[in-house]
């Protein structure tokens, strides 16, 4: 491990902590008469699902130098979680959707899940540009920082088009939430695909992230299906009572499946 | 049942639809709960059960007016959201709406309020008074959100078609709600005191209305607080940090 090595791991140790800490004591800490035990716990759980996908992807799928070393891996492990909090600050910034406002003090539903579904998607692209060998970490924050961005962007784009952000945070419409978060986390699995692989140079990561083109015609379906949803604004009280919860767990999951079908068809890394 | 939970749940008592946007920050504080019920004001309107109140009133007057529409019929719900505290001066005194929230809350369960009545929204207009932080200080100021109220397309579901407003003036952050209810074709009403009548009022669109960073501005200029709402303890110049400093991620 060299010095810049060290002075990442010891960078990205602080953020880690200062997430860590605060993220579980807003959950469990404080004398809040309102928040929700089944929210607590889902998001209690997060960081430990975070950990099980990073441990199995460094140990698999990582760079030779990485998958037998410990130390290494425990490196990427404490980035990964820098990662999170990063995917959650892109989450507010750019969704405006936050975990402590929306989920945790306003008890939203809607908001948890989408943001249950983001911070996966999130995740999926830090594991997807640890897929493959490399000489250094910066191959992973290259390829990842790629990945983010353009999820950040999409998300955005498709959450401003559809006006899913206000429908999830102030219509606290749970639907909303179940149909965003399956694309978020859609849109990061294909993005994490597009992520991966072994590195030759920055140009060359560029022109395969092409690989990640799904995303696009997943991006405008999803635009598609979402704005004729909410078509006719002034009957949705009477359209959302005759719509079953299903149909939103269905289309959620019809583009995990799009996702996971077309990165089983792109080509083998 | 702690105290402040059991008076929390009179004022959001969990068969009313209104009570998921009651705000549990000034409940969480010192409480010994009253068991008198005590006078209240009496107003002259008339009961729609089409209208949402909103009463903008400063300090424990608005507890005492919404108790006033509780007795008519309106289910009170306080959106104060600014936190309590003996830690140090607060720029936002609530201790009078605090009190009030406690001494009234026997009064309002002896009150019998439909399931389905029509809310009134209880605000500080207070909230902003101040300016800017004010270093020693426990700055508490806070403003609403239209995550803080329910989207114009829940209150039509409720049978929701007119917004009647009880303030002084219509300030900003309530403006960009009003706003987005008058766009979605509820109509707005403004008190009128002099009339004794509600006027309706025509809003225009309020800077930065539905802007994807609106809410990230204004909680730039505003203290957090870890356990939800707005205080924290302004640092002086020479201070290591402030007491209950919220911010970071998320």
């Amino acid at each position: 491990m060299d010095a810049a090595e060290f002075f990442i791991l010891l960078g990205t140790m602080v953020v880690t902590a200062w997430f860590l800490i605060k993220w579980y004591r807003c959950l469990f800490l404080g004398d809040d008469l309102r928040r929700q035990t089944p929210i607590r716990w889902l998001f209690g759980m997060l960081p430990f699902v975070v950990l099980a996908g990073l441990s199995y992807t460094l140990r698999v799928w990582a760079s030779f130098d990485v998958v037998d070393d410990e130390l290494y891996r425990s490196f990427y492990t404490v980035i990964g979680f820098s990662w999170l909090a990063l995917t959650f600050l892109l989450m507010r910034v750019f969704f405006d959707l936050s975990w402590i406002d929306d989920a945790l003090h306003r008890n939203n539903h809607a908001a948890a899940i989408a943001l249950i579904g983001g911070a996966l998607g999130g995740m999926a692209i830090y594991c997807g540009a640890n897929v493959g060998d490399g000489p250094g970490w910066w191959c992973v924050a290259f390829a990842g920082l790629l990945g983010l961005g353009a999820w950040a962007l999409l998300g955005c784009l498709t959450g401003v088009i559809t006006r899913a952000f206000t429908r999830i945070t102030v219509g606290r419409d749970v639907d909303c939430g179940i149909r965003f978060g399956g694309f978020l986390l859609a849109s990061g699995l294909l993005l994490a695909r597009a992520s991966a692989g072994d590195w030759t140079s920055a140009g060359m990561t560029v022109v395969e992230f092409g690989a990640g083109w799904p995303v696009l015609p997943l991006t405008a379906l999803f635009i598609l299906v979402e704005r004729l949803w909410a078509r006719g604004e002034g009957d949705r009280a009477r359209e959302e009572e005759t719509q079953p919860r299903l149909y939103s767990v269905l289309w959620a999951l019809f583009q995990l499946l799009f996702a996971i079908v077309a990165i089983a068809l792109l080509p083998a890394l | 049942m702690k105290a402040n939970e059991r008076i929390y749940r009179i004022w959001a008592p969990q068969d009313s639809p209104w009570s998921a946007w009651a705000k549990p920050v000034l409940f969480s504080g010192l409480f010994a709960g009253s068991n008198q019920a005590l006078e209240t004001l009496e107003v002259s309107y008339k009961f729609d059960s089409r209208t949402m109140l909103v009463l903008d009133i400063p300090g424990k007057q608005g507890v005492e007016v919404a108790l006033a529409f509780a007795r008519i019929g309106y289910r009170p719900v306080p959106l104060y959201n600014g936190v309590y505290t003996l830690e140090g001066q607060m720029l936002v005194d609530c201790a009078g709406i605090q009190r009030a929230l406690n001494d009234y809350a026997a009064t309002l369960r002896s009150l019998r309020i439909s399931a389905n009545a029509p809310p009134a929204f209880m605000l500080d207009a207070d909230r902003m008074a101040f300016g800017g932080k004010v270093p020693g200080k426990y700055d508490n100021r806070w403003c609403v959100f239209p995550q803080d109220m329910p989207s114009a397309l829940f209150l039509k579901k409720q049978g929701i078609s007119r917004v009647s407003v009880r303030a002084a003036r219509i300030q900003t952050d309530l403006q960009h709600i009003l706003y987005s209810y008058q766009k979605e074709g509820i109509q707005i009403f403004h008190w009128d005191n002099k009339s004794g009548t509600d006027k309706e009022i025509t809003l225009s669109k309020p800077i930065g209305f539905a802007g994807l960073f609106y809410r990230i501005r204004l909680l730039a200029g505003l203290t957090r607080n870890a356990a939800g709402g707005f205080g924290g303890k302004v640092p002086e110049p020479m201070d290591g940090g402030g007491g209950g400093f919220y911010g970071g991620f998320g």
